[in-house]
């Protein structure tokens, strides 16, 4: 199996942090789920591991994000007990942040 | 699709220092609940210790408990969190001084949140936590200790009950979980013997009162 890039941007955000952050972990059904923060972008992805291709990419959004000016970073994740996928993350100086992810990611 | 999503920090009162990050650890209880600990410095480098408590349906249930303050007379912060299958949790963090001796402290808490033991401190160990629950034990990595002969600390509070060396060229403190519980429900039995002990004064108190009342009144008959 080749590589496969999960994530690809321009260089805009090169000089302020490493970019994108990326993390991932298996889900029940093979999938692999990844989130990866650019700036202010929180985006998750999941990877369909047989079919070898991204079937889902999602901007996260909520009221949250729009208080941030300075972007996210230290993503972490958690496959919680019922499947689903818990996203923690944190503003460079606005708090920590969660999102939880239906296991179908739809 | 997200379901959920908020703030872990909310109800923080008092100003962010700009680019100091939370760092957010987090451990995954087996009822589904998710404790996030985290951190913050102000601008007076007064550095702070917090949990949250994220319940299994996706909302927050407590905010910001917390755990320790520490000023610029330490160094630096670190810190971890680990979980136990009860759903206990241990909370351990670590410090240096400007005499340049580390001390690491350990917490353990209920799945609600409410604080099991008082703090138990080491000296000179670092700050990540394994939990073995096959044997009830807590490991604490010492693998990064600034101290070169790191056989020299020394297990200095009752819970801390061995050290050991698990594997080549790291050094763990063990808790034991079983004394924690010990400890614990040793507590238990003195409350439910203070409350027998209550319970019977009280008793005795009324029992008197009562027999004084009879007495009076046969008093009053016979005259």
């Amino acid at each position: 199996m080749e590589d496969a890039i999960i994530a690809q941007y321009d260089n805009y955000y090169s000089d302020a942090s490493p970019s994108p952050l990326t993390v991932g972990l298996e889900l029940n059904n093979g999938n692999l789920f990844f989130v990866y923060i650019y700036g202010s972008d929180v985006v998750y992805i999941i990877y369909d591991s047989f079919a070898n291709k991204i079937i889902t990419n999602v901007t996260i959004i909520n009221t949250d994000i729009a208080k941030n000016v300075d972007g996210y970073n230290n993503p972490f994740l958690h496959l919680l007990l019922n499947g689903n996928i818990l996203i923690q993350y944190e503003a460079h100086n606005n708090g920590g942040f969660y999102s939880i992810i239906d296991q179908n990611g739809y | 699709m997200v379901i959920k999503g908020g703030n872990i920090s909310s109800s923080f009162n008092y100003p962010f220092q700009t680019e100091v990050p939370l760092n957010i650890v987090s451990t995954i209880l087996l009822n589904g609940d998710c404790i996030f600990l985290f951190s913050n410095q102000s601008a007076e480098y007064v550095g702070y210790l917090y949990f949250s408590i994220l319940n299994a349906n996706g909302s927050i249930i407590t905010f910001d408990e917390f755990v320790v303050v520490y000023d610029n007379t330490y160094t630096y912060l670190m810190y971890s969190i680990n979980s136990f299958t009860d759903n206990t949790f241990l909370i351990v963090w670590s410090t240096s001084g400007k005499d340049y001796v580390e001390k690491t402290f350990a917490r353990y808490y209920n799945a609600d949140g409410t604080q099991i033991n008082t703090n138990s401190t080491s000296n000179n160990v670092n700050c990540s936590v394994y939990i073995d629950n096959s044997n009830s034990n807590a490991y604490i990595d010492n693998s990064n200790s600034n101290i070169s002969n790191s056989t020299n600390y020394n297990s200095n509070a009752s819970d801390f009950s061995s050290q050991t060396q698990a594997e080549s060229g790291k050094k763990y403190i063990v808790i034991n979980y079983s004394l924690f519980k010990a400890i614990v429900a040793l507590g238990s039995v003195i409350d439910f013997i203070m409350l027998i002990l209550n319970l019977y004064l009280i008793y005795r108190k009324c029992f008197r009162g009562q027999k004084h009342h009879t007495t009076v009144i046969t008093q009053k008959s016979n005259s």
